[in-house]
């Protein structure tokens, strides 16, 4: 990966007012990717607008990090029954 | 249609700035589209809700609307065209004229309308200037056969012509993400990404599910009874079948590998499964009748 490519932690949290902390407790849930160079903290690009999309459920919803973690999964759960529900109406299609 | 903010907000007219902000954000965690994904009506019903919060939460904003209704973002107009009426009136006593009637408001549009709530989600602190450039959203319709092949397509995104190779196989409604082809950042943020949505058109012969493909083929009664070969217009071109001797109406049979591409797996392709109609004979001469009422009878001995 690119060093240009990735976004340093604190520029970000910076710019939008975002705690570094909450940031770190995203990482430490395993929800998103921070990579570490050189003792600096980059978030992956990749992960940006997940940051982004938690960091309005928290700041902007007041929700939790607990709550914030449990929709997460749901989300990605969602997700996938949104695609299975896309193919099944397809294939229902077929017998109209 | 008027809207009211406060019935949109379900909150009493003398509401507490406190009670409309968690009215907002009840709301909010229930309609927001980062909750509510691929939900047209979620995202609709969002837009009211804010709309309604960042009148009602800003008290100079809510002031406005509280006199002037929906037409509030005009209320500095108003104001000065009833000073203007005021001293007129001082003057001679003109008056009558309605300051508010017919013309319209200087015009303002609909644009200025979404402008104003164009952050739909604020940054932090009412910020709307966000980092990471904004995010783009396209729409691309294709046609099946369109979807079948690799191909190139330039998109006209904000007046900017953006050339993408579209994958063989790619599904309706699939959303892919082409990075930073979004708007600029800010602060040295990169650039947003854009999300290119592929709409495909449905085909009148054949039918998609998934990397599969149906067909329905008609067969004469003829080769249907005894077999036969007929030709197949494939997407990948004209294919012989061999069709089996007594094949019954409605018999399903799988071409492996003659079904759509399979997304980004080269090489890779679904089945496609004809179903045959049999088609019975029309307009019979009195021959055929006769060996038909022949082919009767000796089903009927047997």
């Amino acid at each position: 990966m690119e060093n240009e490519e990735l976004i340093a932690m604190e520029v970000y949290c910076d710019h939008e007012g975002v705690e570094v902390s909450f940031v770190e407790a995203l990482h430490d849930r395993g929800l998103i990717r921070i990579t570490t160079v050189k003792e600096q903290r980059f978030i992956d690009p990749e992960h940006l607008s997940r940051v982004e999309k938690l960091a309005r459920m928290h700041y902007d919803l007041d929700i939790n990090l607990e709550g914030i973690e449990a929709i997460s999964h749901l989300l990605e759960r969602m997700e996938a029954l949104q695609q299975d529900m896309r193919s099944l109406s397809e294939r229902l299609r077929l017998y109209e | 249609m008027a809207t009211d903010y406060y019935k949109t907000l379900g909150v009493e007219r003398n509401a507490t700035t406190e009670q409309i902000k968690a009215a907002y954000r009840k709301l909010a965690r229930k309609h927001h589209p980062d909750l509510n994904p691929n939900d047209e009506q979620a995202k609709k019903r969002f837009q009211e809700i804010n709309e309604a919060n960042e009148v009602l939460s800003d008290p100079e904003s809510r002031k406005k609307y509280d006199k002037y209704g929906e037409q509030w973002k005009h209320a500095d107009q108003f104001e000065a065209a009833e000073k203007q009426r005021g001293s007129q009136q001082a003057r001679g006593g003109f008056g009558g004229g309605d300051p508010y009637g017919g013309g319209g408001y200087g015009g303002a549009s609909e644009a200025d309308f979404a402008d104003l709530f164009g952050g739909m989600f604020g940054g932090r602190g009412g910020r709307q200037v966000k980092f990471r450039g904004q995010d783009f959203q396209a729409e691309s319709r294709l046609d099946l056969r369109g979807a079948y092949k690799t191909h190139k397509q330039t998109l006209n995104v904000n007046g900017k012509q953006i050339r993408i190779t579209v994958p063989a196989g790619v599904e309706d409604g699939q959303t892919i993400k082409i990075g930073g082809h979004g708007g600029p950042g800010t602060n040295g943020g990169p650039h947003g990404d854009l999300y290119i949505t592929f709409r495909i058109e449905p085909d009148p012969k054949f039918h998609r599910v998934g990397k599969d493909l149906y067909i329905t083929e008609t067969v004469d009664l003829t080769t249907a009874l005894l077999g036969g070969t007929l030709t197949l217009d494939t997407l990948d071109g004209a294919v012989k079948l061999n069709v089996a001797p007594e094949t019954q109406n409605n018999t399903k049979v799988k071409l492996k590998g003659k079904g759509f591409p399979v997304y980004k797996k080269e090489g890779e392709f679904g089945d496609l499964y004809v179903t045959y109609t049999v088609e019975l004979p029309k307009n019979l001469t009195e021959r055929e009748k006769e060996l038909i009422k022949e082919l009767a009878e000796l089903r009927n001995k047997a």
